[in-house]
């Protein structure tokens, strides 16, 4: 039993990993799908154990590794052996993937949209550029542009380099890590009990201990330090901004340059820059907040929700902040004011809405009176409601009226009786215990057995039900991995069963567009295959990316 | 025969005493109000009393207490056996709970037969009556013929015919959902007034009835739960009533997981890339992506 637990323990949470691998597979390849496969479900290992594992020949082992760093995929990181005998230590390097980064690969459609709402085309196009070949420096991004619009560089670069220094102020785009930073030294050996945790999680444990290591300091990690060929970088000391709370406000320049490590980053021009995924999903995270607030009280507390998160956004730190820093009534005025849809909203109006969001019951933000009057946003609760939203949402698919109202109800009064369940959900008591036991087989409940006799028989024992909820969020997030994996495997399956028609249609636009080739005309037939191969395409994409939403809401947010 | 007279006025006597006191006499009291009475002829009287079930006997703690049958009962048992008396009062006793058969004999000491027999006297008098109950559906248990079954038993207002009425509850919480939404704002008292005047139901609900009701709309999620201020809005309800609206956020209908075949398949675990059951030639995605 306690075995077979284990093992379960270990299935799930694969899928993520299945998917990550799968994403990878259809990128960049079987090969270097291999690698990935290897590092996702191994943990890290170094070149020699690598290439054990998967039997690829050594260099080109070494080019899929360096595909997999260039795009963010992979972590290299020096370990130090300790040496036998006489002999120096041996530093060994070990790679480890990063799945977050892999699984945010399918969410680019959505960076994309989301810098060009808030940038315009041109920062979209910088990112696109950056998301494509995963590390770039400025001028590669400006070759790039220059050769894509046919303008030469010189015509480009000014108002490129504009643009690319409002991406990093806005913090969309950050320096890239240390290539191999020495393994920071293990926490303290595990007690028997956290070992018990499954193993998943001391992967992941590893990969944010050496992401940390690597990371680089965050006063460096959005360092413009343009190479001085504009004249107008000397203006731009808005370009260190860190924690800037409205950017252009200036922040103390001599404090900066006079150190000379800082210095001599700032002159480099070789400083390779990457998409700051965090501030990505830090954005969607609070759209998703605002969007939650908006459905469940009203339009215009989310909008000042809106105004209250973009104010506060510089300070956050982390990407699962759980509270925001403090506003006060006035600073929220002034931040709802600037937003097109508060600029008419009243004191009064303001004042309401964030009384709604403080209310007990709800508790979306916290008013705090010492020493002052200020407000914190509750992210981690805006969350958690969206998340239970949306449960139950899943389960009244899933398994029906009663089952969600049953739920429902578990959730609200802790745990109770068979009985009490069928008498205050109004559902028969036989169906109820259907319903109860369908859950219990899957996990979502908890059957708690108080004995009142020492021999436990049944007469004698008061069975309570609960709901298990960390373990549905994690069965629910498994499933979602799985359906996305699947949904995945069923397009590439689409694609490959109309390979024949879509080489065809390939070979008719190219004899549109170029003259020499041979003309190509489709058939009734294949123009109606045509058509229905694009309609499940488009189908499956739009899911994937639907499907995507709630992958993040549990797993990112 | 001097002994004769004497217990026809001991009868009486006692009758006259027990008819003073409708709560009854212990032993002790008795024997004190019959004082010059001889304690032998009160003993045969109170016994020949007993046999023709004009007076009845209970045990109050440790003292035994005689008392008179409410008038009609005693023609009622007539000629019954002192079995089916014995099996009545196990019956009685066990008021509108019910008892069954199994529990009677095992309470009377009483073989199968005798049991069954008693039971089919009494049913024929019209004395008792049988009962399913809703948790056991071929259990049957006996009470008296004037009682009401038990909510235990007839699983209360939301059961019908020992079966559970689904959709009997349905369409009284369709009542009580329009009728908060045409309202704004309702009392578990008014929808209880509103539902009962509409005369959609002959079944006597009552406002805890109601109440329930309203609790499973809330869960539901198709009303929502709030407490009156007493002002604005609510100045028609005194202050710290509940009161029901409708909810401003319903349950999702739908779900961007749920609106792919994977998300409500009931093999989704046994479901492998290249399996029996695969993504591939998966019927749900066939049809999803066929309309």
């Amino acid at each position: 039993m306690h075995l077979n637990e284990e093992r379960r323990k270990t299935m799930v949470g694969q899928h993520g990993r299945r998917l990550a691998y799968e994403i990878i597979c259809n990128q960049f390849g079987e090969l270097v799908g291999k690698v990935i496969q290897c590092l996702l479900f191994k943990g890290q290992l170094s070149l020699p154990e690598l290439a054990r594992f998967t039997e690829i020949n050594i260099t080109q082992l070494r080019n899929c590794l360096l595909v997999l760093v260039q795009h963010n995929c992979v972590q290299g990181f020096r370990v130090e052996a300790e040496g036998v005998g006489l002999n120096p230590p041996k530093v060994l390097t070990s790679y480890v993937s990063i799945m977050r980064n892999i699984l945010h690969r399918m969410r680019f459609p959505k960076f994309l949209m989301l810098v060009r709402e808030d940038l315009g085309e041109e920062a979209e196009a910088l990112i696109e550029g950056l998301l494509e070949h995963g590390r770039l420096t400025v001028e590669q991004l400006i070759q790039r542009a220059a050769a894509r619009s046919n303008k030469t560089e010189s015509e480009i670069e000014c108002s490129l380099r504009e643009t690319f220094s409002v991406l990093v102020r806005a913090h969309y785009i950050e320096r890239c890590p240390a290539p191999e930073p020495v393994s920071p030294s293990r926490p303290p050996p595990e007690t028997k009990k956290s070992r018990t945790n499954a193993p998943n999680r001391t992967v992941e444990n590893e990969e944010t201990r050496i992401l940390a290591a690597a990371a680089p300091m965050e006063a460096e990690r959005f360092l413009l330090g343009l190479p001085d060929t504009g004249k107008k970088v000397m203006d731009e000391d808005g370009d260190m901004s860190i924690t800037d709370v409205a950017p252009g406000q200036k922040r103390k320049r001599d404090a900066l340059t006079t150190d000379g490590k800082t210095k001599a980053l700032i002159e480099s021009t070789e400083v390779l820059w990457r998409v700051n995924f965090e501030e990505f999903i830090r954005r969607l995270r609070h759209q998703a907040c605002v969007k939650q607030v908006r459905s469940r009280l009203e339009p215009g507390a989310g909008s000042i929700l809106q105004a209250m998160l973009e104010a506060t956004r510089a300070s956050e730190t982390d990407v699962k902040q759980r509270f925001s820093a403090p506003l006060t009534m006035d600073a929220i005025m002034q931040a709802v004011r600037a937003t097109p849809d508060g600029r008419t909203m009243t004191m009064e109006r303001i004042r309401m809405a964030l009384q709604m969001m403080c209310a007990e019951s709800v508790g979306f933000v916290i008013k705090q009176s010492d020493p002052v009057t200020q407000y914190v946003i509750n992210l981690e609760k805006i969350i958690e409601a969206a998340r239970k939203f949306e449960l139950e949402g899943i389960i009244l698919q899933r398994y029906g009226k009663e089952t969600c109202r049953i739920f429902r109800l578990l959730c609200m009064k802790g745990q109770l009786e068979q009985k009490q369940i069928s008498d205050i959900a109004l559902v028969a008591l036989t169906e109820t215990r259907d319903l109860l036991y369908k859950l219990l087989k899957e996990e979502y409940l908890q059957l708690q057995e108080i004995s009142k006799a020492t021999d436990h028989a049944p007469s004698k024992t008061i069975y309570l039900w609960r709901v298990n909820y960390p373990c549905i969020v994690e069965h629910i997030l498994d499933d979602m991995f799985r359906a996305a994996s699947n949904v995945g495997l069923r397009l590439a399956h689409e694609l490959q069963q109309e390979q024949e028609v879509l080489d065809v249609l390939r070979k008719f636009h190219h004899s549109k567009t170029s003259k020499d080739a041979p003309a190509v005309t489709l058939t009734q037939s294949q123009h109606e295959q045509v058509k229905r191969i694009r309609r499940v395409a488009t189908i499956l994409e739009a899911s994937l990316l639907k499907l995507d939403d709630n992958i993040m809401l549990f797993h990112d947010f | 025969m001097a002994a004769k007279a004497a217990v026809g006025s001991a009868v009486n006597r006692i009758l006259d005493l027990l008819e003073a006191s409708p709560d009854g006499l212990s032993q002790e009291s008795l024997n004190q109000s019959l004082g010059s009475t001889d304690q032998a002829g009160a003993a045969q009287a109170l016994n020949m009393l007993l046999s023709r079930r004009q007076v009845q006997i209970f045990k109050q703690g440790n003292t035994i207490v005689y008392k008179r049958p409410p008038k009609d009962e005693s023609g009622k048992f007539k000629g019954l056996t002192p079995d089916d008396m014995l099996v009545y009062q196990v019956i009685q006793q066990a008021s509108n709970m019910g008892i069954w058969t199994k529990d009677m004999k095992r309470t009377t000491n009483l073989q199968q037969p005798q049991v069954a027999k008693a039971i089919k006297n009494l049913e024929a008098r019209n004395l008792i009556k049988a009962v399913k109950s809703i948790a056991n559906k071929n259990k049957k248990v006996y009470m008296l013929a004037e009682l009401k079954p038990s909510k235990e038993l007839t699983g209360g207002a939301w059961y019908t015919d020992q079966q559970f009425d689904s959709e009997f509850i349905n369409v009284m919480k369709q009542q009580c959902v329009q009728f908060v939404m045409k309202q704004g704002l309702a009392s578990v008292e008014t929808i209880a007034d509103a539902v009962r005047k509409s005369g959609i139901t002959k079944e006597e609900l009552r406002v805890k009835d109601y109440k329930q009701l309203m609790d499973m709309l809330v869960l539901d999620g198709e009303v929502e739960e709030t407490v009156s201020t007493g002002v604005g809005p609510f100045s028609a309800f005194p202050p710290d009533t509940v009161l029901y609206r409708s909810a401003q956020s319903q349950l999702s209908e739908t779900s961007a997981f749920t609106n792919i075949p994977c998300g409500v398949c009931p093999v989704l675990h046994e479901c492998t890339e290249d399996g029996l059951i695969s993504p591939k030639t998966c019927v749900y995605y066939q049809d999803w992506l066929k309309f």
